[in-house]
């Protein structure tokens, strides 16, 4: 596989404490270019996390305490420093566009900015580059609507603001974090046609992490499922998809609502995923896991092939559901 | 509603304002207990002499009347004339206003450069050395009053150095701004503290909005995000500061006028309530009203420009 963009030993720390306390990882990532990766877990998995460390936008008390991120330059991979990817290679669409768009500017003026600090050019080549970014996006009347400030613009219009800011910047990757949570079925499908005609049109590689796998399986070439702040089970969507071997993935994929047979009992995943305090030496979904053993409590368990193009990181992955005790 | 609109609306407002503040300076006539021709004429003063008064100030006639006849007279710039010295009320504002204005100026621009200042580099440091530093400089501003800081400027500096005047306003524009250094900078350790407070929690704030993190994303430098974005955020919260905190304000002014003896306003109120010149009390607590009506309204206005959303409530 020609990667891209490769993330290994990834590990995010939280600074005040004595004992050292990650939320996030140690996480491998490996993007290959004109792929898309999705990233799926539960709220509180660390997805977001992962994402703003690999752009250096860590809030404060937090650190990346460990890890390689290595970018494709000429055909090899190097290492970089995070801060250095922004509004150049990566671009990062985020969870929430109301909040992402300072509220006391105009939205053809926020995007003119990134152009004018990308390309340089006069105020007046920027805005008209900013307009013609939010035609490309599918804003319809963008001359007007570059007047408009955030507030006036639907979340899917503000959303596509977002993404031409992104766009401005000429990235070839763009991480999306949930960047349809916070809008309605609708739109949600529409952001997610764009989002596809721009990665075939300008070949931008995506990491998107969602907690919705109807999507990841719509959108994903691969797949990554996270839980509590470790990769469990990672490999081709389909694949992935067609023969889980994680209890989780396998939980997740039961949690989801069959529109096929709306009568079949769904089943939640009981009890609620472990906070970074909570890590123990074992494997950190034991305490939810129908499977769980004595080998389970042991330690982490590491992700290893399972033959069918997956990894996963169970002990127990060789035995099947109906094994279950 | 457009902007054109609101400001227009709050315009308005300001009509009824103004008639409702020249009622309450009437009124200052009446608050003094017993009767005010008597209390301007003093006590030894013969009969004819206050009734002499009464006539003058139109006490005679109903507080209606009286009423109509001082706003109709301001309207076309006659606030009466001062009992004491006999000279026309607008002409002792006129010669008064300039230091209390240099004064406000000068004060407000270097509160408003010191808070900025102070306010950045401890949000940028939040929780560090820097940070905690400023925030005992900002206590410590906050607990001096306004008359010990001038008095303590005049002894360690002023005197010293003897590069300002310990007094007095000075000749020209350049002694002007001489004489206005030491007050002004008075006025900022007084008034920057409250500032800074303010400021520093909206950038700490500020600075965890996704909005910044976007910025950053997007390959902008900290002080881009600054320049172009957190300014007009800080710009919002230091001009509701000077809005609401204009009261305040001005009478920290007043004390810094008797403290260096600037020939000011506030000197000329302090003087007048002495020797009950009502006139010359009511001319300046006017102006002074006024004043605070128009800095409210231009921190509307500016609001508006600035927040887009101020127009839509
Ligand atoms: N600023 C912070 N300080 C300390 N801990 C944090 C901070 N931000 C997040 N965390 C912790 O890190 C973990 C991962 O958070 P993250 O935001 O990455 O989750 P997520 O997978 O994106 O969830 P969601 O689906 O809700 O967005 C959470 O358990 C959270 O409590
Ligand atoms: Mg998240």
């Amino acid at each position: 596989m020609n990667s891209l963009f490769d993330i290994s030993g990834l590990r995010i720390d939280l600074d005040a404490h004595g004992d050292r306390l990650s939320p996030v990882g140690p996480v491998d990532l490996t993007l290959a270019k004109d792929e898309c990766l999705g990233i799926v877990g539960e709220s509180g998995s660390g997805k977001s996390l992962t994402l703003k460390a690999l752009l250096g936008l860590l809030p404060d008390g937090l650190s990346m305490g460990a890890g390689q991120i290595r970018i494709e330059k000429g055909g090899d991979l190097v290492a970089c420093q995070p801060e250095r990817l922004r509004g150049h290679r990566v671009g990062l669409i985020s969870q929430e566009p109301g909040a992402a768009l300072d509220p006391l500017m105009r939205v053809g003026g926020l995007i003119a900015e990134v152009v004018q600090r990308h390309a340089g050019c006069s105020r007046t080549e920027a805005a008209a580059r900013a307009v013609d970014l939010m035609r490309q996006v599918g804003i319809p009347d963008p001359e007007r609507r570059a007047r408009f400030w955030p507030h006036e613009l639907s979340g899917g219009l503000k959303q596509r603001i977002v993404i031409a800011m992104a766009l401005a910047c000429d990235s070839d990757i763009l991480l999306c974090d949930e960047p349809t949570t916070a809008l309605d079925v609708t739109i949600q499908a529409q952001i997610i046609r764009l989002l596809r005609d721009l990665r075939d049109k300008r070949s931008l590689s995506l990491i998107f992490v969602t907690h919705d796998l109807a999507l990841i399986h719509e959108i994903a070439d691969r797949v990554a499922v996270m839980y509590a702040g470790l990769i469990v089970e990672t490999g081709p969507t389909e694949a992935v998809f067609a023969d889980p071997r994680h209890p989780y993935t396998r939980a997740l994929l039961a949690a989801i609502p069959d529109m096929d047979s709306p009568d079949a009992d769904l089943q939640p995943i009981a009890g609620a995923p472990p906070a970074a305090t909570e890590f123990g030496e074992g494997c950190r979904f034991a305490p939810r896991c129908r499977m769980s053993s004595a080998a389970c409590v042991a330690g982490q368990p590491e992700l290893e092939p399972t033959g069918a193009g997956t990894q996963v990181a169970c002990v127990n992955w060789r035995r099947s559901e109906k094994d279950a005790p | 509603m457009t902007r054109s609109r609101y400001i227009l609306k709050r315009l308005l407002q300001t009509i009824p304002l103004i008639a409702g503040i020249m009622v309450l300076v009437m009124l200052l006539l009446h608050v003094v207990p017993g009767d005010p021709a008597r209390a301007i004429g003093g006590m030894a003063a013969s009969d004819e002499t206050v009734e002499q008064i009464r006539e003058e100030l139109g006490l005679n006639r109903s507080f209606v009347a009286q009423y109509i006849a001082y706003v109709g007279n301001a309207l076309q710039g006659d606030l009466g004339i001062s009992t004491r010295s006999r000279q026309p009320v607008t002409e002792i504002i006129g010669e008064r206003l300039a230091p209390t204005l240099w004064l406000l100026t000068a004060g407000m621009i270097l509160s408003i450069v010191l808070a900025s200042a102070v306010s950045v580099l401890a949000a940028r440091n939040k929780d560090r050395a820097a940070d905690y530093a400023l925030g005992g400089l900002t206590v410590i501003g906050l607990s001096m009053p306004a008359y010990w800081v001038g008095i303590m400027l005049l002894l360690l500096v002023a005197l010293p150095t003897g590069a300002f005047p310990i007094s007095g306003f000075g000749k020209g524009f350049w002694g002007h701004l001489n004489a206005i250094i030491l007050p002004a900078l008075t006025f900022a350790i007084a008034i920057s503290p409250v500032m800074i407070r303010a400021l520093r929690a909206k950038l700490v704030a500020l600075y965890r909005n996704d909005f910044v993190m976007m910025s950053r994303a997007v390959g902008l430098s900290e002080s881009t995000i600054l320049a172009r974005h957190l300014s007009r955020h800080a710009a919002l919260v230091l001009i509701t500061m000077v809005s609401v905190q204009v009261g305040p304000m001005i009478f920290v002014g007043v004390v810094i006028e008797k403290t260096f003896a600037l020939p000011g306003l506030g000197q000329a109120l302090v003087n007048a309530v002495a020797q009950r010149d009502f006139p010359v009390v009511q001319g300046i607590t006017l102006t002074t009203a006024l004043f605070v009506t128009f800095v409210h309204l231009g921190a509307d206005i500016f609001t508006s420009f600035v927040n887009p959303r101020t127009v839509l409530e």
